[in-house]
Formats: structure tokens, C-alpha cells, sequence
């Protein structure tokens, strides 16, 4: 799958469903532009996160939307400023944004619902999943994800925390869905 | 502001600052560790860790590691790479120090790349090298979700 149809998948507003929720109003606000028409060659959800960034007003206002937590925290990343972690962290930046909705996509396609969607402080959008043996401490002994710079660069990252070390290699644009992929082999292979 | 006092003892313990989403258990995830620097305030002029008042309503909770556990024989694309402290106070924080990463010293370069520091250019092998010192870190304060 390519980028481009992954980001096409991403999140249009829709009618009431039976999995919907009631849109917040901060929501509902960033959600205004998602009605508007969509520039040729671009993507409806390009544009939806080109208004975010510019605050746009125009357009009516869904009564509902699909409730997704990995795309709810891009949009909170979408409003983190520099030095958001008090230690001079570079803020994720659109390149790094929209590729980690397609991540966030592809998740969604292998059954991954549940990502954790988290700012890098070096500046980018880190995806990770969890799985296999939960440990001593509460956590899980498999973790996976992709990291997403500033650049839109990606990197798969694999590791068992029963052992040192870890896998970390470079995604290229085409090759996202198929990282996701591998990083839900590495987990339910754990189970 | 206090003078620099360096070398940090390799033994002495080293707290980070973390948030709830950098974490998986008691291990700090690669994302929440910063090559370059690393600020990490150091347990000689830091009174009361477990007292202060978090860094932002999200890095509340606290990591730590020393040199000593640093990984040792690390080599990426057969270059050397090593982890080192510098001591660095500053006028709100006595304590603040950093961790940062570089090619090992060698007889071509004694001082390696300290203390300044350098990241490979790969990004894979950047994202390895912050894996490692991460995997370094034990969190001894779980982080909260702000709220």
C-alpha cells in the first residue's frame, strides 16, 4: 500500500454510527474544515490537517465522528509548541505528522487499535505497540513502532526487553504498511 | 550558579525526567532520550528528587541511570560510540547535567568527540544508539497522566 492510499483512508467526518461518539467542542472546532471542498490532486485529509495548522472557520460541523485514540493524540501533537517537555524538545512538525497518520492507518488495517502515539524529543512522532508477556513491572516484554523525524523520515524499531539490544531500520515512503506489518508479526509472534 | 565539577562520579545516579507515554514498565522508550543531550540532573546537587515539583504537568515522572551502566563496546557501522557526562549547572538548576554520545577516543582523535559530542549519520543507527542508553534507564517514579 502506498502512502497516498493510506492517507486516504484517514479521518473523514461521517454520519452517526452505533461506534460514534458525541464530538467535544475543542474537537468539534479542528474538526470545522472536514466539509470543505478538497483542492485537486490533494487529499481531503491533507487539507483537514492544513486548517488545523491555520485555524481556518469556514464549513458546517459534523454532528459525529469515528472515535480513533491514535488519531485523537496526532491532533493533540499537532498543537505542542517548542520546549514542550521543558527541556528544549523540538516540536513535531507537519512531515512528521502526516506520516505518522498513515502509520496510525496502517495500524488500524492490521488490527492494531490501540497505538500509543507519543512526541519524540528529538523532534518527530514516535508510534509504538506492546504485546506478549506482561512483565514484573507492569509493562509488556515486546515493543514495536515506527519513529517518524521532522524530515517525514521513517524507522521501524523492534525490541524484546527480556534481552539487550534492539532492531532499528529505515522505512522508505512505500514501505510503511508493510513495517506496521512487521511490527504485528514481532508481537503476535510473542504471544 | 555553582562551579562545574567534573568528572561525575560513575557511580552517581542520574534522574530524567519522564512522562507517562515514554515509558513501557520500569523501561524508558527511544523516543523520550535525546542524543545530542540529554539533560539529566545529578543526584550530588539535586536535594530532593522524589519531593520537587515535576518539570511539566507531563514529565512527572523520574528515570535514572549512571555512567557506570552506560553500554560499553558499542560500534555502529564498525565506528566506535561511546556515551559520557558533562557536568553543565545552570543558573535555575544546580543540578542539570547531560548525557551525550560520540565516537569513542582513539589514537587518531584522544579526545573522541568529547565533549561536545556527535550523532552517526545514519538514522538507523542513531535510533540504536538512543535505544541503547534508554534501555539503560530504570524509572523509580512512574509517571501520571496529567490531570
Amino acid at each position: 500500500m502506498s502512502v497516498y492510499q493510506a492517507m486516504v483512508r484517514l479521518p473523514a467526518a461521517r454520519a452517526v454510527s452505533a461506534e460514534a461518539q458525541p464530538v467535544l467542542g475543542e474537537y468539534r472546532q479542528r474538526l470545522r474544515v472536514a466539509e470543505r471542498p478538497v483542492t485537486r490532486g490533494v487529499s481531503r485529509e491533507s487539507v483537514l490537517f492544513d486548517m488545523i495548522y491555520d485555524s481556518d472557520q469556514a464549513a458546517e460541523v459534523p454532528e459525529a465522528v469515528d472515535h480513533s485514540p491514535g488519531y485523537e493524540q496526532l491532533v493533540k501533537l499537532l498543537l505542542l509548541q517548542p520546549n514542550w517537555d521543558g527541556q528544549g524538545a523540538a516540536a513535531p512538525n507537519k512531515a512528521a505528522i502526516d506520516v505518522a497518520r498513515a502509520v496510525v492507518s496502517a495500524s488500524k488495517d492490521v488490527g492494531f487499535n490501540r497505538p500509543l502515539v507519543s512526541a519524540d524529543v528529538e523532534g518527530g512522532v514516535a508510534t509504538y505497540f506492546f504485546g506478549g508477556t506482561q512483565l514484573e513491572d507492569g509493562g509488556w516484554s515486546h515493543q514495536g513502532g515506527v519513529l517518524v523525524d521532522n524530515d517525514g523520515d521513517a524507522l521501524l524499531y523492534l525490541r524484546d526487553r527480556r534481552s539487550p539490544g534492539s532492531t532499528a531500520e529505515d522505512v522508505g515512503p512505500d514501505a510503511l504498511s508493510s513495517a506496521v506489518q512487521r511490527v504485528f508479526r514481532f508481537i503476535a509472534d510473542a504471544f | 550558579m555553582r562551579e562545574r565539577d567534573e568528572p561525575i562520579p560513575p557511580d552517581e545516579t542520574l534522574y530524567r525526567w519522564v512522562s507517562v507515554d515514554q515509558v513501557n514498565g520500569t523501561e524508558v522508550l527511544p523516543h523520550a532520550v535525546d542524543l545530542a543531550c540529554s539533560s539529566v540532573n545529578r543526584e550530588k546537587y539535586w536535594d530532593d528528587p522524589f519531593g520537587s515539583p515535576p518539570l511539566t504537568p507531563e514529565q512527572n515522572g523520574l528515570a535514572t541511570t549512571c555512567e557506570d551502566s552506560f553500554p560499553r563496546g558499542l560500534a555502529l557501522n564498525e565506528v566506535p560510540y561511546e556515551f559520557f557526562t558533562v557536568d553543565d549547572p545552570t543558573e535555575d538548576n544546580d543540578a542539570h547535567s547531560e548525557i551525550r554520545s560520540g565516537r569513542k577516543p582513539s589514537d587518531e582523535k584522544p579526545s573522541g568527540d568529547r565533549p561536545q559530542g556527535r550523532k552517526p549519520k545514519s538514522k538507523a543507527a542513531k535510533l540504536q544508539l538512543r535505544s541503547s542508553l534508554a534501555e539503560t534507564m530504570t524509572v523509580v517514579k512512574q509517571p501520571t497522566a496529567p490531570a
